[in-house]
């Protein structure tokens, strides 16, 4: 887009925020933050209410720092109302100045719930059919619905229950979202980047429940204080830790040990938060299953967080991940051994001044990913991929609307040495400079009815391409029980991991900048509906429609072997969601259905010649067209029993005619000297599908108390009736790997609450 | 050039295949409302039968049993084809003897030739099975070469041998500021010239330094010319110069003084069907199974041609203002 144009939205934008500052004058501000009494820990999706002789003035729900904003309130008395399932309601009286803006903050006590509240409806609650536009945030107790080898959940078996949402199996680590690749996901933790979260084997992340306040997972059509990814946001919320007594926890399970301590540095106003975690999977779960199973990871968490007073917080987080392991077949060489480590850490201010009804967040962090494949002493490729990123998201409320904003900075490095994996792309190093300002005014234009309409400039100094604008846009209807959602939004995306996605086994994802006048790009729009017909029962559907550009595949060979070229590929994605979920005091289900396709087209130079098309249209390996999910959780007495089945139908692969030699004649050449080399006589690439995937996981789980500590033990089987899910096919030499066969686990966990 | 087809290669299909379209069911067998619900209930059912199925099968087999590369030289007495059996599964190369006959047959005459099997180790260690016939290839007659297996099978491929040439210098073209023109002219009815290159023999003599010696041979494919009488290449010896410097430069040799002590142009001579339908014979492209093909009911590629060398060292002034180091 040119850069007058950039311009002139911009400043548009910028005047229209500083005309509706002027008109919130006249009226007054509360705001605060709301928490927990018993610990401290801020209370996201709070009803935080402004009423006057009982007449509902305004309405806010606490944001995930437990913030709330109550804007555009007439000077007089008013009654600030808070109220919180499972917390009592806590109502104050204000007398409020034109033009004032208060600080009020709010402890909320545990207690029973109380009918007939007065209730905003939260764009933003967790449960497994509350999608709305793309979001779905996830609290830790839904994590702990999710059977896994373990006595706590993880945000990474919770991802793979949702529509959309595909694994290559329950190994490797990557996820693809509605179509993009594990590369396009932009992963957060408190506003940290982590570029590759997820663990090798599929059930872990470095979110593991207990560490978690919330998530938010934009699955598509997300808003403009995100940038720099075109397929998925997973904006994590660690919690901050008590500030009243010391906790902790220690648990034991076949796949991975857990400690976690949290407590006060100083009472009421700084807390720690620390968690370890060590997969233990070579020692003990590989000893008891007829399987090899060399994976080895672990991270370490940890986040002090400060009150500094009323109206400022401050926090700082650090994260650390190792994996290390091998998907293909074992070799005493480790030539396909892929280690990766993840470490970030990052500095969170979070002000509420009193003189200007702003919610600032000032964000500092730094990141670093470092991969690499090969024997340790010799690794044959790998990739660094660090940054420095500074942000500062401010909130605004004027007039009943909340007016998002913010400033970027972005210095991501990225240093590559691909080991001839693709022989166009060897060894690459870059520093960029990416800067950028936003704006996304939450207008709500009638009592039913809300806009968000964004804009984002990111720019580039000194590169060809200097400026990318992309407007992103999203309406909800709420009626009653009834929402309807939209959502539009241009994305673009600067770095871009390269993959080779012919070899299942092969995860190593190399990072690359790309030219600023060829960045991958992505245009998103959705749609979607959810009901609540009964307080128990949550229904949703949700169309998408993805359009992709200047992606990276992998060019399509004959030769047998492992490296290759890039070349360009377009593509389009298109899906459906449906979801249910039932809530009852004792019983839960979540049944969700995915229908989606997805399919590439490659521009490589050869295919008019090899195919007689001037592209080639395929749909990729993590084309998985059907998955069904279906959760079942209740209590027996004290017996929590849990159980999930799901199935996903076959992935595209490349089937085969045969195999024989090629001999380059470029010429009189001596047959009985020349080299040459074997060649796959391939069928046209991704036409056939693998048998489908499904596995039926069980747990059971029991909490004994004690005095001071509880015992929580937790009894589980893994594809109970021993399904042979496909992992990785070899078709040069038939080997299969299959994901993990039947498994029992049994787990222990010591909490200190 | 292969015609290609929605499943692949022109041709190719899975063993038992079904070339019938599937029938078409019957429009007037409507569904009677009442089975409507079952529908869905239908529709789970083959989901989940379908969910059954573990196995998977990523060979589809083939009916075609060899790939043939080949050439007859006319100017040589032995005539060679390498052979690959198509084969299910990877493996290397064994040197047990093949299922397989090797005949040519000269359409003219029908005069036939049984190839006999050698077995031969490559560089690498790998055994390939090269079989060879000895006689003189003629000018313009036509072969046919083929390779039947024991159960009938058989690849085949034709081949016409080209005519014979000669290469000449012609007088240096100097008139371009820009370009120094060497030309040859390929003198005789060659149909194809798949490769063309010219190798340089230099010595890099830096003041003081180790003197080295170093080939940098130059592509000049697809740059040959078809004029009345044969073909013309017109080397550029300016050009190639800065190749040589950035060749050196690459392989960290000192470029002070580069001194040409002989050029050699190679010229491969090829059949009418030695085309590669790229214009250069890149590997990446021309591995695709028959997209550089002649070879019936198998893949590979037999053709009949030959190499012709001429070599030379360009006058001293013509060097010179190349940029090649010249004793004065």
């Amino acid at each position: 887009m040119p850069k007058a144009v950039c311009r002139r939205i911009l400043l548009g934008l910028v005047l229209g925020l500083a005309a509706a500052t002027g008109a919130a004058a006249q009226t007054a501000t509360v705001r605060g933050f709301v928490t927990a009494a018993a610990d401290r820990e801020p209370l996201p999706g709070v009803n935080v209410v402004a009423l006057r002789e009982g007449v509902l003035l305004r309405g806010a729900i606490t944001d995930g720092d437990g913030v709330y904003v109550l804007g555009g309130l007439p000077a007089g008395r008013v009654v600030v109302r808070a109220s919180f399932v499972g917390f009592a309601t806590q109502t104050d009286t204000l007398d409020l100045r034109a033009g004032e803006i208060r600080i009020l903050n709010l402890t909320l006590a545990g207690a029973e719930a109380e009918l007939g509240e007065i209730v905003v409806e939260d764009e933003g609650e967790g449960g497994a059919a509350r999608l709305s536009g793309g979001l779905q945030s996830i609290r830790p107790k839904d994590l702990e619905l999710v059977p896994v080898p373990d006595v706590s959940g993880d945000l990474a078996a919770y991802l793979t229950t949702l529509p959309g949402v595909v694994t290559l199996g329950d190994r490797g680590g990557q996820f693809f979202v509605r179509g993009g690749e594990p590369s396009h996901n932009l992963v957060l933790l408190d506003g940290m980047y982590v570029h590759q979260p997820f663990h090798l084997l599929g059930f872990y992340s470095a979110f593991p429940a207990d560490i978690i306040q919330r998530a938010d997972v934009y699955l598509g059509g997300f808003g403009a204080p995100y940038s720099g990814r075109i397929a998925s946001v997973i904006d994590v919320y660690a919690r901050n830790g008590n500030k009243r007594r010391f906790a902790g926890a220690a648990s034991a399970a076949p796949f991975v040990s857990t400690v976690r301590v949290e407590g006060p540095l100083m009472a009421e106003r700084v807390s720690f938060l620390a968690s370890v975690r060590q997969s233990v999977i070579e020692d003990v779960a590989a000893r008891y299953v007829a399987q090899d199973l060399p994976f080895r990871f672990d991270d370490a968490f940890g986040k002090v967080h400060a009150v500094l007073n009323a109206n400022h917080q401050l926090s700082v987080t650090a994260l650390r991940t190792h994996d290390r392991g091998r998907l293909g077949a074992a070799s005493a060489e480790r030539l396909d051994e892929i280690r990766w480590t993840n470490e970030a850490v990052g500095l969170r201010y979070l002000v509420l001044p009193r003189r200007v009804p702003f919610v600032a967040e000032i964000l500092l962090s730094w990141s670093r990913l470092y991969a690499e494949v090969g024997p340790d002493d010799a690794p044959v490729r790998w990739t660094e991929f660090d940054g420095l990123n500074y942000a500062v998201n401010m909130t605004d409320f004027i007039g009943g609307n909340e007016w998002k904003w913010g400033l970027f900075w972005r210095v991501p490095e990225i240093t590559t040495l691909l080991g001839g994996l693709f022989q166009n792309v060897e060894f690459g190093t870059s520093r960029r400079h990416k800067a950028g300002v936003y704006l996304e005014p939450d207008l709500r234009l009638t009592e039913t009815l809300r806009l968000r309409v964004g804009v984002i400039a990111q720019l580039f100094p000194g590169q060809e391409n200097t400026a990318f604008v992309e407007p992103r846009a999203r309406l909800l209807w709420q009626r009653g029980r009834h929402e309807a959602t939209a959502a539009a939004g241009l994305h673009h995306q600067e770095v871009f991991g390269l993959n080779d996605r012919r070899d299942a086994t092969n995860v190593f994802t190399a990072w690359r900048s790309a030219p600023t006048d060829r960045l991958a790009r992505a245009v998103h729009v959705l749609a979607g509906y959810r009901t609540a017909p009964t307080g128990w029962l949550d229904l949703a559907a949700e169309v998408y429609y993805k359009r992709l550009s200047d992606l990276y595949v992998a060019e399509w060979t004959a030769f047998p072997r492992f490296t290759t070229r890039l070349q360009r590929a377009s593509g389009r994605v298109a899906g459906l969601d449906l979801r249910a979920e039932v809530r009852r005091a004792r019983f839960y289900a979540a049944l969700t259905y995915g229908l989606s396709s997805v399919r590439y087209e490659a521009q490589q130079e050869a295919i008019a010649l090899w195919y007689g098309t001037e592209t080639l249209a395929f749909h990729p390996p993590h084309d998985r067209r059907h998955q069904l999910d279906l959760r079942v959780a209740g209590a027996v007495r004290e017996v929590e029993l849990s159980l999930r089945w799901n199935l996903g139908s076959g992935r595209p692969f490349s089937r085969l005619f045969g195999f024989d030699g090629f001999v380059l004649m470029n010429g009189a050449v001596d047959l009985f000297d020349t080299a040459d080399e074997q060649r796959v006589i391939y069928e046209r690439p991704f036409q056939a599908r693998l048998p489908a995937y499904h596995r039926l996981d069980v747990s059971a789980e029991r909490r004994f108390a004690f005095d001071g500590f509880s015992l929580t033990v937790q009894g589980g089987v893994i594809n109970v009736y021993d399904r042979r899910n496909l992992f990785a096919l070899d078709l040069f030499t038939l080997r299969r790997s299959d994901q993990l066969p039947v498994l029992p686990t049994l787990g222990l966990k010591v909490e200190v609450p | 050039m292969r015609e290609t087809t929605e499943q692949g290669y022109a041709g190719v299909k899975a063993r038992g295949e079904d070339a019938v379209p599937c029938a078409r069911t019957s429009a007037h067998a409507a569904s009677p409302s009442y089975l409507l619900p079952l529908i869905p209930i239908l529709l789970a059912v083959l989901l989940l039968l379908g969910g059954c199925d573990e196995s998977v099968n990523p060979r589809l087999g083939i009916d075609r049993p060899f790939t043939v590369w080949g050439l007859f030289n006319p100017k040589t007495d032995t005539h060679a084809v390498r052979l690959f059996e198509i084969e299910g599964t990877i493996r290397e190369v064994r040197p047990e003897p093949l299922d397989a006959v090797v005949t040519s047959t000269r359409l003219g005459d029908g005069a036939q030739r049984v190839w006999r099997d050698s077995v031969v180790t490559l560089r690498d260690g790998d055994v390939r099975h090269v079989y060879w016939a000895a006689f003189d290839a003629r000018t313009g007659e036509t072969y046919r070469l083929a390779v039947r297996r024991s159960d009938g099978a058989e690849t085949s491929a034709e081949v016409t041998i080209p005519p014979p040439v000669t290469l000449e210098l012609l007088p240096p073209d100097t008139t371009a500021v820009t370009e120094i023109l060497l030309p040859v002219a390929v003198v005789g009815e060659a149909p194809q010239l798949p490769r063309v290159e010219v190798r340089y023999e230099v010595v890099s003599t830096p003041f003081g330094g180790d003197v080295s010696f170093h080939d940098v041979v130059v592509s000049y494919q697809s740059r040959a010319e078809r004029v009345a009488g044969g073909w013309r290449i017109d080397i550029d010896l300016r050009d190639d110069f800065r190749t040589i410097f950035l060749d050196l430069t690459e392989k960290e040799v000192s470029t002070e003084r580069i001194v040409l002590r002989e050029m050699e142009l190679t010229v491969h001579v090829g059949d009418e069907a030695w085309l590669s339908p790229v214009g250069d014979f890149e590997a990446d492209v021309l591995v695709e199974p028959g997209v550089f093909s002649n070879v019936e009911n198998g893949f590979g590629f037999v053709g009949a041609g030959f190499f012709e060398v001429i070599r030379w060292s360009p006058p001293a002034p013509l060097q010179d203002r190349a940029g090649f180091h010249v004793e004065r």
